[in-house]
């Protein structure tokens, strides 16, 4: 019967597009390049020296050691954290700082792990800073805050429920200590060798503050410089084209956020990775939310790296006892609220994006609660 | 047309038979259920030739009865696999044990396990006059379309064919214009999903839809909500809607099943009202002309 076949053969047209595949490798990019690979190492050595300069810097500065002792609560640390992203632009730097000052115990424990969550609020403000920008040059308000806003909703309403559970949890996990010893020990005294005759050396010519400076400089140029060492992901050309079919199911969405962030080292470079499999810059309400929670579990790494450059055991548990603590709230959020925790963002998000009073008035809040938290 | 009739109990067999009768007066039913011990198989074969009568009273549609022991969902599915059937119309409790934590949950496991298409019938619905047609982002799906259409034409009902604008700009320079317009200005701004739809419609005529029986509905938010509130809004009986598929080429079929969202398995969940989850049989072509 001509109809029967009719109804059968449309239905395969309608079946989704082949992807095309890169068969080069397995491997989300496309190729080596040697040039990279140097850089990232480059960068590892610039980020190590970063520290080094961080730490010879900060105990010379008496004044900032007085400073960090009059803030040493975990409140404080929640609002220097974020308050010192603004001025870095960034949440790794102001993150891999704080395991500095910590490492030279100028802040005990709790304000260092606070520190580190205030860093990453203020990182994700950062998108909706640069949105700011697009709304300057005459871009309309809700293309270009609207992703902004959501990713600093969903990293507020993981990471401060995350924050208290994280420091119940400290000094209760405690990662084997002899794990990071036998790591960092063979691998870092070679660049000890190298590089300690120079903060040697700048410190005898240059005061405290101006190393310090210098290392929190190196710091930032150091991650940036670790994000241009990372491949290049082109996500439509390779074997995960057909993540836009994964990324329905929120805990899929979210291990794929998890997964790139790890790999990209920046929750924008991962949230932009997005970006190709939607021809016009758009994506699913259901996809972004499971997304940015992943990115924001992972994107603890760099800090990661720190503790280990830092050859500190108790940094790296810290950061270690973060990750475990942000995952936790993550997954009982997926597991058991999730459609609820998605209405709850998205209504907000909208309901801010909808007028440009509510939205500066946000804005505004967010630049006047780090500072409260300084002062109360 | 081959249609199957079964339920989860036996008031909502009855329920499925009338709403079966609704628009298939020709088709060849069979009525399937099942018993748990041999004292109880009495009871069901005297339930199934009442409603076999009824629907000869109502119709000219050739019935069969067969009752079989043992759960209804592994009845059905071998039953389905003696015959191609082209539809099965299931009678769902509304709310069953687990109420509000699993709703439809037998009907649930029928629509992961068959892949024909599945009509889901609630014990209160009784008409069958609106039909909202959902789809998606990328071109129609000619199978919902066609079903939607046959349906629509066999008992006059209006079409609303719905689209859910989920999207949110990723970019800080994506355009946003097409995600805050409504079908018409969708469809004269010519922008994809404007072309969607009136694919959607050209369908719809093919099977015999006129052009005043059939309006587009665009919606902005979560796709599985909008369509649950546009049903509820539009007091529509039926939901007709794509179901998971996982195009046979691919690899790691179940896989892919698994790790996929299941929208349709979300709409009847949360529906309060009919769903026709419209999938494709692998083996052979449909036949829902005599409709």
């Amino acid at each position: 019967m001509p109809e029967e076949n009719h109804l059968s053969e449309e239905h395969h047209q309608s079946s989704p597009k082949q992807s095309t595949r890169n068969l080069r490798g397995v491997l989300p990019f496309t190729r080596v390049r040697w040039k990279q690979l140097g850089l990232g190492l480059l960068s590892l050595v610039l980020f190590f020296t970063a520290l080094e300069l961080l730490k010879a810097g900060a105990r010379e500065m008496t004044a900032l050691t007085a400073l960090l002792t009059s803030l040493d609560n975990p409140l404080n640390g929640l609002g220097l954290g974020w308050l010192s992203s603004y001025l870095t632009l960034s949440g790794s730097p102001v993150a891999a700082i704080s395991l500095t000052l910590y490492d030279i115990q100028s802040i005990n424990q709790f304000t260092t792990f606070s520190m580190i969550v205030g860093s990453r609020l203020g990182g994700s403000l950062i998108v909706i800073f640069i949105g700011l920008l697009y709304v300057i040059q005459g871009h309309e308000r809700g293309t270009s805050l609207l992703t902004g806003v959501i990713s600093f909703l969903v990293t507020a309403v993981v990471y401060i429920p995350a924050a208290p559970l994280g420091l119940l949890l400290l000094g209760r996990i405690q990662v084997n200590p002899e794990l990071f010893d036998s790591w960092t020990t063979g691998n870092l005294s070679l660049i000890d060798h190298l590089f300690g005759p120079l903060t040697a050396f700048l410190l005898r010519y240059l005061p405290g503050w101006a190393v310090f400076g210098l290392g929190v400089g190196l710091t930032v140029y150091s991650l940036n410089l670790i994000d241009q060492a990372l491949p290049e992901f082109e996500l439509e050309d390779n074997v995960f084209g057909e993540v836009p079919d994964l990324l329905y199911r929120p805990m899929i969405s979210f291990l794929l956020g998890f997964a790139f962030t790890l790999l990209t080292m920046s929750v924008s470079i991962s949230l932009g990775l997005l970006v190709p499999l939607s021809v016009r810059g758009y994506i699913k309400r259901e996809n972004l939310l499971p997304y940015i929670m992943g990115c924001n579990v992972s994107t603890f790494i760099d800090t990661v790296i720190a503790g280990l450059l830092l050859r500190n055991a108790a940094a790296a548990n810290l950061v270690v006892v973060q990750i475990l603590s942000v995952l936790l709230v993550s997954l009982i959020i997926l597991l058991f609220f999730y459609r609820q925790f998605q209405n709850i963002i998205l209504d907000i998000a909208l309901w801010l994006n909808a007028r440009k009073i509510r939205l500066g008035g946000f804005l505004v809040l967010l630049i006047l609660f780090p500072v409260l938290m300084i002062l109360g | 047309m081959h249609i199957l009739v079964t339920s989860d109990g036996e008031e909502t067999l009855s329920r499925a038979v009338d709403y079966t009768l609704l628009f298939a007066d020709q088709a060849a039913v069979t009525l399937l259920s099942t018993y748990e011990s041999d004292s109880d198989r009495q009871e069901v074969l005297d339930t199934l030739d009442h409603l076999a009568e009824k629907i000869n009273l109502i119709s000219e549609c050739p019935v069969q009865a067969k009752a079989a022991p043992g759960e209804i969902i592994p009845a059905l599915l071998h039953e389905i696999q003696s015959r191609d059937y082209d539809l099965l119309v299931f009678g769902s409790h509304l709310t069953p044990r687990l109420r509000k934590i699993r709703p439809k949950r037998t009907a649930r496991k029928v629509a992961k396990r068959v892949t024909i298409p599945l009509l889901v019938v609630l014990p209160q619905w009784e008409k069958l006059e609106k039909i909202l047609i959902c789809i998606g982002g990328t071109e129609p799906d000619g199978l919902v379309l066609r079903l939607s259409g046959r349906l629509a034409s066999a008992v006059n009902a209006h079409c609303t064919i719905l689209h859910v604008m989920s999207q949110i700009p990723l970019r800080a320079d994506a355009e946003q214009e097409d995600l805050q317009r409504d079908a018409q200005a969708l469809i004269e701004h010519e922008s994809k999903e404007g072309g969607y739809l009136e694919n959607a419609m050209d369908i719809l005529k093919e099977q015999g839809i006129e052009s005043e029986q059939c309006e587009f509905r665009v919606r902005h938010g979560l796709t599985v909500e909008e369509i649950i509130r546009e049903s509820k809004e539009g007091d529509f009986d039926l939901v007709v809607i794509g179901g998971l598929e996982v195009p046979p080429e691919k690899s790691w079929q179940e896989l892919r099943e698994l790790v996929q969202e299941d929208i349709a398995d979300q709409v009847l969940t949360e529906a309060n009202r009919p769903v026709l989850i419209a999938q494709n049989p692998k083996h052979y072509p449909l036949a829902w002309e005599d409709l």
